[in-house]
């Protein structure tokens, strides 16, 4: 089965702001996030699990605010925190598509949004996939240097958007130099570059404006998983440990070599664990 | 209807070149060789028998006591190392048996001796599934001794009913799976001959991290987050020095046993990982 992203291409407006996604597949609802850095989008995140989920769940591929397909201008509002905001949206969008409930699987920034909404709506989620996250991913580690190591890169491309350093980025992104290809960098920076996105993307990726989900998880109702790549650069493992001790319904899955991107370095396992926990 | 699993309708012997075997036995297909902790009055039934049914409906699943647990050989006596002595035993329970190859599953100290076989002979082990493996060094963050050593060593002091609940009550979080385990345990421990023959493999223990880098095969590392008998940290060392590893964390208070306190969940999880 060949996919072709722009046959699931979709717009809604909701609460005043123009969020694209693509929709894929039949079933139980599945809404996926992607992360916070540079040229980050839905399809480029969670492409490699298409295939194989779209056979069981409806997949509802969601662009944050500022970034893919989504508006560019968005603006966070006065007051409200990244993840209350980024929930409230998301709910808009399953009421607008008229879903009851929805299974969530949020990557990397999106993962405290998670959280939130499954804090906020439980009525309204399934179980919740977290992948290289928890708390927020601007939180000081506990057992290595501040910021981590591949983060410094993400930092630097900000600083002066080039494909070198792009490359570079790639690099701490994921470890295994046989599953980095040119492709996946040269779509990554097309990403990044589109017109509006670093400016809009750095109005919301602040961890400022992130409110403290760790206080409130020992409330989170929600069956989790929590998947995780041991040689991660950008979000180290040692945020399993926040997870473990804070999130009540809980299991974890760690790969020992793979770093930020599990669900392609290893997309085959990730598929199957996802598949099953979602349907047991 | 299939006739439901029994401790003794499942009960088989070998010969593992003169050591006698007590194993239990379901299923068919690829083999997997399930191997028991040698703890004091731990067996191959009261360890697994809450996983062999679902496991036997994808492989030939074999649950194994090592010497001198459960029914197996209480003669035979070693002192050589002890992880060399066992992967000696499972080499061959293997030949007795004809098998090839198997995937393995070892428990708390059942690991240390599959890990072994599998870094002296790789040809004859597939994939690896271990839960919370004993032999993994200190840990670095539980003051050590690890809360339930004391209750272990009373338990083997004194090896009465009150004891053992106090052992049970730091390993399975879950009250209500308590009370057969404990019967189990019980009753093997004081099983005929079996508190004679409790010092006849007297070996020196070598540390795991020793030699585990050297084990490629495929494996799955399990833990209980909440595990108070062997600490969870030592998860991540073992992940680290396995080259081909993966780690699965059952949050949620799960204790010392995810085989038996989250056995569905396991059992789901073991079997995919097997047949990828």
């Amino acid at each position: 089965m060949t996919l072709d992203k722009a046959d699931s291409d979709r717009y809604a407006t909701i609460d005043g702001v123009e969020l694209h996604y693509n929709d894929v597949g039949a079933g139980p609802a599945l809404m996926t996030f992607h992360g916070g850095g540079p040229g980050a989008n839905a399809w480029d995140n969670t492409r490699f699990n298409v295939p194989e989920l779209s056979k069981h769940f409806r997949m509802l591929l969601v662009d944050l605010p500022g970034y893919g397909g989504s508006d560019k201008s968005a603006t966070l509002p006065e007051g409200k925190t990244v993840d209350g905001f980024l929930a409230r949206l998301m709910r808009g969008l399953l009421d607008h598509l008229g879903i009851e409930t929805t299974h969530l699987y949020c990557s990397s920034f999106s993962g405290p949004f998670g959280v939130r909404f499954g804090l906020d709506y439980p009525e309204r989620i399934g179980k919740l996939v977290l992948q290289a996250t928890y708390a927020s991913t601007g939180m000081p580690l506990m057992l290595s240097p501040t910021p981590a190591e591949g983060i410094k890169t993400l930092m630097e491309f900000r600083e002066e958007p080039t494909y070198e350093r792009m490359q570079r980025m790639m690099d701490y992104f994921i470890p295994n130099p046989a599953l980095r290809s040119k492709e996946l960098v040269d779509r990554r920076f097309a990403a990044a570059t589109i017109s509006g996105h670093l400016e809009a993307a750095a109005r919301f990726g602040g961890s400022a404006n992130m409110s403290n989900v760790q206080r409130e998880a020992a409330n989170l109702k929600t069956e989790t998983l929590l998947l995780w790549g041991g040689q991660d650069w950008m979000v180290p493992v040692e945020g399993v440990l926040r997870a473990m001790g804070e999130i009540p319904n809980l299991r974890v899955h760690i790969w020992r070599g793979a770093g930020h991107f599990v669900q392609y370095e290893h997309r085959d396992e990730f598929n199957r664990l996802v598949l099953d926990f979602l349907t047991h | 209807m299939a006739m439901a699993l029994t401790a003794e309708n499942t009960s088989r012997y070998a010969d593992a070149n003169g050591v006698r075997v007590h194993y239990h036995e379901a299923g068919e297909g690829s083999p997997l060789v399930c191997v028991a902790a040698t703890a004091f009055g731990a067996t191959a039934w009261g360890q697994n028998r809450r996983n062999l049914h679902a496991l036997s409906q994808r492989f030939r699943t074999m649950l194994l006591n090592l010497p001198p647990q459960g029914d197996s050989d209480k003669q035979v006596k070693s002192s050589e190392p002890r992880l060399d002595f066992y992967a000696r035993v499972l080499r061959d329970f293997l030949d007795a048996l004809g098998i090839e190859r198997a995937h393995f599953y070892g428990g708390s100290p059942g690991a240390g001796p599959v890990l072994k076989l599998a870094a002296l002979h790789p040809e004859r082990v597939g994939r690896i599934v271990i839960d919370a493996p004993t032999g993994l060094g200190k840990s670095l963050f539980n003051p050590m001794p690890v809360e339930g050593a004391a209750y272990t060593a009373a338990f083997g002091r004194d090896p009465t009913m009150e004891r053992l609940r106090e052992v049970m009550e730091i390993q399975i979080s879950r009250p209500e799976l308590r009370e057969e385990a404990i019967e189990l345990r019980y009753a093997a421990a004081h099983a005929p001959g079996y508190q004679e023959a409790r010092g006849n493999i007297s070996g020196p223990m070598e540390g795991l991290l020793n030699f585990i880098n050297r084990v490629a095969a495929p494996t799955l590392i399990i833990w209980g987050a909440a595990d108070r008998d062997v600490p969870m940290d030592r998860a991540l060392a073992a992940m680290w020095e396995m080259p081909n590893a993966r780690l699965h964390l059952f949050g949620a208070g799960c204790g010392h046993w995810p085989q038996y306190e989250r056995a569905d969940e396991w059992n789901r999880l073991v079997i995919r990982f097997l047949t990828d």
